[in-house]
């Protein structure tokens, strides 16, 4: 088996992992387990903090090979962090061979994420968090506008290539001055606090709260801690998004209080 | 019916977040499902108690649910948990705190955050209390023990 191929495939299953969302303690295993393939391996050695990946083999009778690898931008698309897991896991059952296993890999990375559902799903998700949070179906109709309207200053702000942090801020300032307007257009028939608080719900760090727990758990502290603050930094932007947003428009729309 | 109504957008609203996650199509029923397990149990205990120990009953059972599922399905918990939890994050303590803030009641706003920070403690300790039993007793709940990565 050659060991470079050997090592280029763990690398990329493990940068696909990484940039997709994957837990950090998800991305270890799996290089760990691509690389104990090599039957006659030494020290295997994989190391994997949140923005970067190094890992060590060295086999038999070789010099050992080390790569370290730089990630940049993560994001999160579960799919790709189901699919290097199914290849992996056919690939250590010995269902694939390293050449096979490393093509689906490099196909994997080559896919683009299809974002064309996105808005919908935002929508959707703000006008069915709206009916459960106790809104009715009016504010359920405007959540979905809302909704859309986030999608839209998500898109600018990815296309601008705001920083996260910025992102967030800037996104919640989108909703609370939408909400507003709506409110100041429809008046009483409109619950402004619903329909907001549901607006937020597709910013809020679930993902970040979720992954820092199983980080932390796992003995991954540098990830954990690096998570935890994620959280935390999302959850303040957005409070302060929402705060400046209604300072800001509810003085100018909104006469005399909500 | 109100309860039902919640119920079924609790569903879809799970469901919105693991498109918005690119979740492969064939786990869309299973994640709806797990948000709105979680939701049920959130409701049902938040009759008695406060929204803290209701948001860990709900976080309690979005794990569970997750852990059979990805067990069941054979692929990473992640994707059911991250979609499933979201009924259950303090988005309305994190608004309120803003909005208490820039209407200047400091006293409410200070509880609202304060309340969120529960919530979020309670999230975790559910997370941590599920994931903590031995992986054999999904293994067992589903009599598939083979492959690694399960978890």
């Amino acid at each position: 088996m050659d060991t470079q191929l050997l090592f280029d495939t763990a690398m990329l299953a493990g940068e696909i992992m990484l940039c997709s969302g994957a837990e950090t303690y998800r991305v270890e295993d799996t290089m760990h387990h691509i690389l104990k393939t090599a039957d006659d391996a030494e020290i295997i050695e994989v190391l994997v903090l949140m923005t970067g990946i190094s890992a060590t083999l060295k086999r038999t009778g070789e010099m050992p090979v080390s790569i370290v690898k730089r990630v940049a931008s993560r994001g999160t698309n579960l799919s790709r962090v189901v699919e290097v897991n199914e290849i992996s896991r056919r690939y250590c059952g010995q269902y694939l061979t390293v050449e096979q296993a490393y093509d689906m890999l490099l196909e994997l990375k080559g896919e683009k994420h299809n974002g064309s559902l996105h808005p919908i799903a935002i929508a959707g998700a703000c006008a069915g968090f709206t009916l459960m949070f106790g809104g009715r179906l009016t504010d359920a109709a405007l959540a979905a506008v809302v909704g859309a309207f986030l999608a839209l200053c998500l898109f600018c702000g990815k296309k601008l290539e705001f920083h996260a942090f910025i992102q967030d801020v800037t996104s919640s300032v989108g909703v609370a001055f939408i909400s507003i307007v709506l409110k100041a257009i429809i008046g009483t028939p409109m619950n402004m606090d619903i329909v907001m608080i549901s607006a937020i719900m597709p910013l809020v760090p679930g993902m970040a709260i979720t992954n820092a727990v199983r980080d932390t758990l796992q003995g991954d502290y540098i990830s954990g801690a690096a998570r935890t603050l994620e959280a935390f930094l999302k959850a303040a932007g957005i409070a302060l998004g929402i705060g400046i947003g209604i300072a800001i428009f509810s003085n100018i729309f909104l006469k005399g209080g909500r | 019916m109100e309860v039902l109504t919640s119920l079924i957008c609790a569903f879809f609203g799970t469901l919105g977040f693991t498109i918005l996650f690119n979740v492969h199509r064939r786990f869309y029923i299973c994640c709806g499902f797990t948000g709105m397990a979680g939701w049920a149990a959130y409701l049902a205990v938040s009759q008695f108690t406060t929204a803290p120990i209701a948001s860990l009953a709900g976080a309690l059972v979005v794990v569970f649910l997750s852990r059979y599922f990805a067990v069941w399905k054979r692929c990473p918990i992640t994707v059911f948990l991250v979609a499933g939890i979201f009924p259950l994050i303090p988005g309305s303590s994190v608004y309120y705190t803003a909005y208490y803030l820039v209407t200047n009641s400091l006293e409410l706003a200070a509880q609202n955050g304060i309340q969120a920070i529960k919530i979020a403690f309670a999230i975790v300790v559910g997370i941590v209390f599920v994931l903590s039993i031995p992986k054999e007793f999904f293994g067992l709940c589903c009599r598939k023990k083979e492959g690694t990565h399960l978890k």
